[in-house]
């Protein structure tokens, strides 16, 4: 009897020394987090280091402001001194330079993409490799394999990529409302959207009995290029040449009866006649958006509701829609994938020496690449509403959907961390199309994203491996092969001078570039064409 | 024969105030439009091709810019930039082109010295990196010192005192003055219209500068007016390029309206600060100094 | 004064050296004023402007900001002979000089002419508009000059439908047909900026004795007369001074300007030496390259920059130096 009290009462106590131990070290760590309906979480930090952190990364446009309330609130969270350091994009490369070659390289570095600086800085060591952590962080995990090996060197991993959607690329759009006032049937193959081009030029489908309309805008590089599908697609490494390599679509058979088609059409005077001087800017709001072309691109993310309003005050009965891929001669239909992200994020390999401030600050970035479901982008979600700087300073609802205050102001942490793009779990889980306030944009990007959750995809091989000879003379391969084919476009030069030209463009470096783009898929195992 | 030289004076006078106007039209009217365009509503912009005039009147696109607090306090930090930074150009100019055009040892190796680091430049990122090793960074100073003289500029103002005639120096020496003094007192009052010629390019070159501000200065608080212009039309540009990753701005004028704004804030606290250097321009500025 | 004898009331001889040295103390102490007064600017060229030079050495290896100027690996003369790898290098140094010279000679003397024009008024206040109104070119970006070009000459722009339809005129390929490119830059540049050049000969004539001018009204020249004789050989050595210090820029040709007009129509015959280097696929960062170009571009100025100023002395003019 006294035995078993004593036994009960030592085996209480011992429980409760346990349970007090190991509470006593729960209050050393801060709570754990508790799914996705967040409680605050202070992140894993076994520390209580307050670190400082640096870091440099571009912006296009507006600057959040050094001393925002941002950043105070970054400081709060991870206990930390973050000192970030922002430059104009158009400036970035070279202010990066020269910070790099001064010998300060800033803890977090962030670029838009792995150029030949990336690649000539990871093999020589500037980075923290990143392969350890990718699994143990959520959301690094999303990072599909082919997508990770874009930012892979000599095996390892030296980025952590942001999120972009896999399907959402710009494809052709068009105006619905001529189609029916002109009654004809969305095209499906390129004979039909000839004819429906042709007709907007001359048969006065708005109906303001002017001739004042054409078919298809076009600005400078032959943009949109109207690729109705991989097959045509001129970033594509879809079609094979004699000897069974992967080229790029640029010179591909298929793009020569493209641009030959292209070249009718001009002829026609279907496609806007000054293409080749216009710039983005300049065909969007004076062609397309005036109401003066029929046919154009479209996405589910980045449309401008500005133009798109200025498109509805000209022409209030405008309606628009995607034209859905062709079926190819081959079989195949579908578009091209992206990348798979747009942004990289390195650490800078002095680091090494330093494992709480890397987790510190890889905590930092995981945290801002949290994903929201549309409901729960509001103040009910905590995390959410502190990344936005929460309701009624950093952003309110409107309408339901999210409206942040400008970016100069720094009053969400959202302005600064590193990454702050969600990953989302799918490209429709993002809902872009909820977020427009115009009707017209917010229902045409809704039919974009039904209609690429029911296509598919050709993922494109090149953005998986590195090539040294296309990342040096890239640009000055496309300008050589934009000039050439514009021409041919405009009838200075028969579209019969191809292979001249492919002759040409395979001996100033594209030659090059083929083999190596190849060797280097072998090298990492490609097995063939994947569609999502 | 007054008679006559009346004549053709007058014709000579009437066929140059016509050729000025018509000169002055064509340069006016591009001018013209950029205003116009600035103060459109979008949708009239995208809907015409070229206008002098517009039909209605907005201040979307200076509210735009306006309304940024940075902008303000950019327009602080520019004044102070242009005013310091110019009163610097000048002094060390002014004081090297004087020396420079008297007969003193080292003139013509000096000079041709000058002349190379015209042709001659290291660039970016050697000179980014003496600036931080003059201790520069982030501050104001590194935006004025490294362009403390223009060498183009010291070539032509050091040109300009050497027409200061011979006489005007030797009167000086007999009465006793040394270099220092004909400087102060007598070169520099002479050459009011080169100073206002040259604190001019200056003053406007620190108006114009952007680059060197974003190289050497981290703090957005301390970036001048062109840096926040630049990052305005930047955005729009951005908007157009890149339809992936880019968060959307509501409510922003199209790209050109803005820019067009911008061109005229920029340019137009010079415009005001032109006519007061002009009166430098007239003639007879050497009158009196050389008796008989 | 004192008269020289044959026999010393001088010093004992001194060895040449000496003399020499002493020679230069007596001018330093003569100019030391002059040499206080300059050492700040002196003393900036020392350090802003030849202390990174030793960033020239860029030009000679393949510079990675990452390794640094010194740790980065020596390639010699690479960056040249890339330069001229591609026989377009010919076409492109030609295109550049060509459109250089035709600036020299068009476009260098209408900011004279116009200056001296305005000199020539009597209305004070017609002047100071009239220079006000023509420097505003100056200020404005070349984004918006060669887009406002475009609104007027392209094949749908305003000319051409005027011309179209008032005299039913085919369009005229202003922009596209290579021809017209020169013509049309030099042209841009005029507009641009031959009101902000007149500024220097303003402040040159500024300085003009209006007595001269009184004398030749009483000796009987007429207005053509007084510019000839009095007023351009005022402003002559600007003149000289200035056209020396062009040719130091002869292979720049304005990359933003020139950029933007270049299309695919033109591309292929027009391109210049900026162009045509950021057009190699240049990444931004390619400092190593940039500063190979630069170093020849100086070179080739240099030694038409010394040709002309020794030119220029032969003909009694001062030079630069």
């Amino acid at each position: 009897m006294k035995l078993k009290k004593h036994l009960a009462v030592g085996l209480i106590v011992t429980l409760a020394t346990a349970a007090g131990c190991s509470a006593g070290k729960t209050e050393e760590k801060p709570p754990e987090a508790q799914g996705g309906q967040g409680t605050t979480n202070q992140g894993n930090a076994n520390d209580n280091e307050k670190y400082t952190i640096t870091m440099i990364d571009y912006r296009y446009g507006a600057l959040p402001p050094q001393d925002g309330k941002g950043i105070q609130m970054i400081n709060e969270k991870f206990n930390v001194d973050f000192k970030p350091q922002y430059v104009v994009r158009s400036d970035y490369l070279q202010k990066l330079s020269a910070v790099v070659a001064s010998g300060e390289i800033p803890d977090i570095i962030v670029m838009e993409a792995p150029d030949a600086n990336f690649y000539k800085w990871a093999k020589q060591g500037a980075f923290l490799p990143l392969d350890e952590f990718m699994d143990q962080y959520e959301t690094f995990k999303l990072i599909p394999e082919h997508v990770r090996k874009a930012v892979t060197v000599n095996g390892k991993i030296y980025a952590i990529q942001k999120y972009l959607t896999e399907t959402y690329g710009l494809t052709p759009m068009i105006r619905v409302d001529w189609l029916e006032k002109l009654n004809l049937k969305m095209p499906t193959n390129y004979d039909e959207l000839k004819q429906v081009a042709i007709a907007f030029t001359k048969n006065d489908p708005d109906g303001n009995g002017k001739d004042d309309t054409y078919g298809m805008a076009m600005a400078e590089n032959i943009n949109p290029q109207y690729a109705m599908g991989a097959y045509w697609d001129l970033e594509a490494w879809y079609h094979k040449d004699s000897e069974g390599q992967l080229i790029p679509g640029f010179i591909s058979e298929a793009r020569k009866q493209h641009i030959q088609w292209l070249a009718d059409l001009y002829k026609e005077g279907a496609i806007t006649k000054d293409f080749a001087l216009m710039n983005w800017t300049q065909v969007n709001t004076k062609e397309f958006y005036a109401g003066k072309a029929g046919i154009f691109i479209g996405t589910p993310r980045g449309m401008n509701p500005t133009w798109m309003q200025a498109l509805v005050d000209v022409n209030p009965n405008a309606k628009l829609a995607p034209i859905p891929p062709f079926k190819a001669p081959d079989g195949s239909q579908g578009f091209i994938t992206s990348p798979g992200y747009y942004g990289i994020v390195m650490l800078s390999a002095k680091l090494k020496d330093n494992p709480g401030k890397v987790k510190r600050i890889l905590e930092m970035i995981d945290f801002g690449r949290k994903f929201y479901p549309i409901e729960q982008r509001n103040a009910s979600n905590k995390d959410f509403d502190w990344l936005n700087g929460y309701e009624g300073q950093g952003y309110k609802i409107e309408n339901g959907s999210v409206r942040r205050e400008s970016e100069e102001k720094g009053l969400a942490p959202l302005n600064y961390l590193p990454d702050s793009r969600m990953w989302a779990p799918s490209d429709e889980a993002n809902g872009y199309s909820k977020e427009y306030t115009v009707p017209l944009l917010r229902d045409v990007a809704a039919q974009f994203e039904k209609m690429h959750t029911e296509i598919k995809h050709y993922v494109n091989p090149v953005n998986m491996v590195y090539s040294e000879t296309r990342a040096a003379k890239d640009s000055e391969l496309s300008k050589f092969l934009y000039t050439e084919q514009t021409k041919m476009i405009f009838g200075e030069k028969p579209v019969s001078d191809w292979d001249k030209m492919v002759e040409e463009w395979k001996s100033k470096g594209g030659a090059q570039v083929i083999k190596e783009v190849n060797d280097a898929l072998k090298e990492i195992g490609y097995s063939g064409p994947q569609w999502k | 024969m007054m008679w006559e030289r009346t004549i053709s004076s007058r014709i000579f006078d009437a066929i140059n105030i016509a050729l000025l106007a018509l000169t002055a039209l064509v340069m006016l009217l591009p001018f013209v439009y950029v205003i116009a365009v600035s103060f459109s509503s979008y949708t009239e912009f995208m809907r015409s091709e070229f206008m002098l005039i517009p039909k209605k009147w907005v201040l979307d696109a200076y509210e735009f810019i306006f309304v940024s607090d940075s902008f303000v306090r950019s327009l602080i930090v520019t004044v102070e930039i242009t005013v310091l930074g110019t009163f610097v150009n000048l002094a060390f100019t002014a004081t090297l082109a004087y020396v420079l055009s008297r007969p003193v040892i080292g003139q013509r190796i000096v000079l041709f010295l000058v002349l190379f680091t015209m042709l001659f430049s290291a660039g970016m990122i050697p000179t980014y990196l003496v600036v931080k090793a003059t201790g520069l960074l982030n501050s104001i100073w590194a935006v004025i010192l490294p362009v403390a003289i223009a060498p183009f500029n010291l070539i032509v103002m050091r040109q300009f005192f050497t027409t200061i005639p011979g006489e005007l120096h030797e009167a000086a020496y007999i009465d006793g003055a040394n270099d220092w003094q004909t400087f102060w007192k007598i070169v520099l009052p002479l050459s009011k219209p080169a100073l206002a010629a040259f604190g001019l390019f200056y003053a406007v070159g620190h108006w114009n500068n952007y680059f060197s501000a974003i190289l050497y200065l981290n703090d957005p608080a301390q970036w001048p007016i062109q840096v926040i212009l630049r990052q305005i039309v930047v955005v729009n540009e951005a908007q157009t390029t890149l339809a992936n990753g880019q968060i959307l701005l509501e409510h922003a004028p199209p790209a050109e309206t803005i820019q067009m704004a911008a061109i005229i804030v920029a340019t137009a606290p010079i415009l005001v600060v032109y006519p007061f250097l002009q009166k430098h321009f007239a003639k007879g500025v050497m009158l009196g100094s050389i008796k008989g | 004064m004192a008269t020289v004898e044959a026999y010393p009331e001088s010093p004992a001889p001194v060895p040449a050296k000496a003399t020499g040295w002493r020679r230069l103390k007596s001018r330093l102490w003569k100019d030391r004023y002059l040499i206080l007064l300059g050492l700040p600017g002196v003393a900036y060229f020392l350090v802003y402007k030849y202390a990174p030079m030793f960033g020239l050495y860029l030009a000679f290896i393949d510079f990675n900001p990452f390794q640094g100027i010194f740790g980065s690996p020596w390639v010699g003369m690479q960056h040249f002979a890339r330069i001229f790898e591609d026989r377009e290098i010919i076409l492109v140094l030609w295109n550049t000089l060509v459109i250089s010279f035709l600036q020299i000679v068009f476009a260098f003397p209408v900011p004279i002419i116009m200056a001296l024009m305005l000199n020539e008024l009597r209305s004070e206040l017609y002047k100071r508009i009239v220079q006000s109104i023509v420097y505003l070119p100056h200020f404005l970006s070349w984004v918006v000059v060669v887009g406002i070009c475009v609104i007027f000459l392209r094949s749908e722009g305003l000319i051409n439908v005027f011309l179209r339809e008032t005299f039913g005129w085919e369009p005229i390929p202003f922009l596209t047909n290579p021809a017209y490119f020169k013509p049309l830059i030099v042209l841009q540049v005029i507009w641009k900026e031959s009101g902000w050049g007149t500024i220097i000969f303003l402040a040159a004539l500024a300085g003009v004795n209006p007595h001269l001018y009184e004398a030749a009204v009483v000796d009987g020249a007429g207005r053509f007369r007084r510019m000839w004789h009095i007023t351009l050989p005022a402003i002559r050595s600007t003149i000289v001074i200035l056209l020396i210090l062009r040719l130091g820029h002869v292979l720049d040709s304005g990359f933003e300007h020139i950029f933007l007009m270049l299309n695919p129509f033109n591309m292929d015959t027009q391109n210049v030496l900026d162009t045509f280097v950021y057009f190699k696929g240049i990444q931004q960062s390619d400092y190593s390259f940039a500063t190979a170009v630069g170093l020849f571009k100086g070179v080739v100025g240099l030694v038409l920059v010394a040709a002309a100023n020794y030119t220029a002395k032969k003909f009694g003019e001062e030079g630069v130096y």
